[in-house]
């Protein structure tokens, strides 16, 4: 009984999150004029083939990839050596970096996007991916407390062991620290991936022109410039969610995992 | 831990005694309020020693050994090792190397890499000056074969059993030779059987090592049969230093007497005095009291009988002081309730301060 109960709380969670979901991927592969009718209907490419003939739909998602690649490699080096660092600090001083640290994730992005849009278009980052990519390290406060967690659970005497080998700390960090992180690396990589990969404030003001910009920005031409085409704007929406539904499904195994692991510690 | 092949074969790098001076060390944040966990005013591991430091849990031993390896800064004194001070050096320069309880093992590498992992950085280090990598593959090959671990080079730590890591731990600290090897309980994991014979194969290694050898144990039985210098530890503190006979026959005072030495000591308080006596020393005595020679005699009760191959230990529960104990042949018919009177004799009493606990006939 309670198992039934269960089960179906998860069945119904389960459909209402996959719902918009799986009506957004049946509804794009209608014909045109059949968007807005609920029977059956014949399925089209049609959409598709205007979404990518019509929008530069291949640059848009390769800025994304760029974007969301950079911004995670950036993340994961600045969090590595924050957290490599943070085990070598007192008691004491480990907690005001982690309160600094936990205070940066309450802040709104909001709050502080103005004054970095001020900076970044003063340095002339407008429309590059210098622009995309370098103020979004600001955010790097989840990858670091993440990657914290991962790091301080290494044992002591395994650092020590290293000392005694004679490394260096940067050679701790290479060849024993680096290896240990490798499942939290995967985590935390993937987490920056798709955030990084849906972000819409801040590439919509730094970037606005339509090939400069991000696939989640550029959904938006579809609604400025046809005048509202929910059609060729569902493809649309379907391709750029495509990377990170892959992603999750290649990878969910090890993201359960080194979350699980995470928490656990 | 198996000695397949004598290691006198390999060149040694001799050994360096260790000297801590002035060393205090407190946990905490603020140093002037934290607790003392170490408080040595001198201590002095003798050059070529296999040297035992041994005390209950918590009294410092494995703070002392950090400290001497350089992965622990003492708030305050100095350490020297081979009559150099190194109180600032890295851990890695100071010449020594170290078995962690738990082997510390770096689990994603094989065991060859394990054991060539310091010979490794050495030769990136000296830019060409140092081990070359043939040299490095023999050295590991040497100790591999010695320790009995050749045919697990290739394997990573989570495929050997707890002794095979044991051995991989120690392979790793002697392939490169230091004058100083510091073990942190490294038989603590072992089981039983296992661990009489590595301890003594340890005492076998220091031998044909001739390096000076540190070792933690909170085991007094195993710290008395391998030591060449035994250090007792109490509260932060040594309590006393010396070979372990003499720490046996002569301990510096009521702790020592009762920490070291199984079955442990009697002590009881006769005529202001602590005396103690050890239960191997105490003899059946039948004819009355009239031989005492300066001797202790000691009426009691048998209150329980341990059983222990050739002799037994008997419990007594003493006419006018406390409880004791004393062992006795075998072949003596001995039951629960009996009455007996034990003679020590007077060269087998030990006195104690009955306020400081301090050994008095020193």
């Amino acid at each position: 009984m309670r198992e039934l109960r269960w089960h179906t709380t998860l069945l119904v969670t389960g459909l209402a999150v996959s719902f918009p979901l799986v009506w957004a991927l049946l509804t794009s592969f209608r014909p045109q004029n059949a968007i807005f009718e609920i029977g059956p209907s014949p399925v089209s490419v049609a959409n598709y083939v205007d979404a990518v003939t019509l929008f530069p739909i291949g640059r848009l998602l390769l800025n994304s990839f760029v974007t969301a690649l950079g911004v995670t490699a950036l993340q994961l080096l600045v969090a590595v050596l924050a957290a490599y660092a943070m085990l070598s600090l007192g008691a004491r001083s480990l907690r005001w970096v982690l309160g600094a640290v936990t205070v940066s994730l309450v802040v709104p992005l909001q709050a502080m996007v103005i004054p970095q849009f001020l900076i970044a278009t003063g340095l002339g980052w407008r429309d590059s991916y210098v622009g995309l990519i370098v103020p979004q390290l600001a955010s790097c406060g989840l990858a670091v407390l993440l990657m914290w967690e991962h790091t301080r659970s290494i044992p002591k005497n395994l650092l020590g062991a290293a000392a005694i080998d004679g490394a260096r700390p940067a050679e701790t960090l290479w060849h024993l620290v680096l290896p240990q992180l490798r499942p939290g690396l995967g985590a935390v990589g993937i987490l920056v991936f798709v955030t990084t990969w849906n972000e819409y404030l801040w590439p919509a003001l730094i970037a606005p022109s339509p090939t400069n910009t991000t696939i989640q920005q550029g959904l938006a031409l579809f609604n400025n410039q046809e005048g509202g085409n929910p059609g060729p704007l569902l493809a649309a929406s379907v391709l750029a969610c495509a990377p990170v539904l892959a992603v999750y499904a290649i990878f969910s195994r090890r993201i359960t995992a080194a979350f699980l692991q995470a928490g656990r510690r | 831990m198996t000695l397949e092949k004598e290691l006198t074969d390999l060149p040694t790098a001799g050994a360096a005694g260790i000297e801590l001076r002035g060393i205090r060390h407190r946990y905490g944040t603020i140093p002037s309020t934290g607790a003392l966990a170490l408080d040595v005013e001198h201590l002095a591991v003798p050059d070529g020693s296999l040297s035992v430091i041994v005390g209950p849990s918590g009294c410092g031993k494995s703070t002392m050994l950090s400290i001497v390896a350089g992965l622990l800064a003492p708030t305050e004194g100095r350490v020297h090792v081979g009559g150099v001070d190194v109180t600032d050096a890295a851990p890695g320069a100071r010449g020594l190397s170290m078995v962690f309880q738990d082997y510390a093992l770096y689990p994603h590498l094989t065991v060859a890499a394990n054991i060539g992992f310091g010979m490794r950085l050495e030769a990136r280090h000296s830019r060409g000056a140092g081990p070359g990598r043939a040299e490095i593959d023999r050295r590991v090959g040497d100790v591999a074969g010695q320790l009995g671990l050749s045919e697990f080079l290739g394997r990573k730590p989570a495929q050997l059993s707890g002794g095979q890591r044991q051995r991989v731990a120690l392979a790793r600290a002697i392939v490169r030779r230091r004058r100083v090897l510091l073990l942190d309980e490294p038989l603590s994991s072992l089981d039983a059987q296992l661990r009489a014979q590595a301890r003594a194969e340890l005492a076998r290694l220091h031998r044909e090592l001739g390096a000076t050898v540190v070792m933690v144990t909170h085991d007094q039985s195993e710290a008395l049969s391998i030591a060449t210098h035994l250090i007792v530890m109490r509260g932060g503190r040594v309590v006393q230093a010396a070979a372990p006979d003499e720490v046996y026959r002569r301990p510096a005072d009521e702790f020592v007497a009762t920490f070291v030495g199984s079955p442990a000591m009697n002590v009881l308080e006769h005529e202001g005095t602590r005396w103690g006596w050890r239960p191997a020393d105490g003899v059946v005595h039948s004819g009355g009291s009239g031989t005492s020679t300066g001797g202790l005699v000691l009426d009691g009760t048998v209150d329980i009988v341990e059983f222990a191959g050739h002799e037994r230990l008997v419990h007594c529960r003493g006419a006018r002081n406390g409880r004791w104990s004393f062992t006795e042949p075998i072949a003596t018919p001995r039951a629960v309730g009996d009455h007996v009177h034990v003679l020590v004799q007077a060269g087998d009493l030990h006195r104690f301060d009955p306020d400081t606990g301090v050994r008095l006939d020193a």
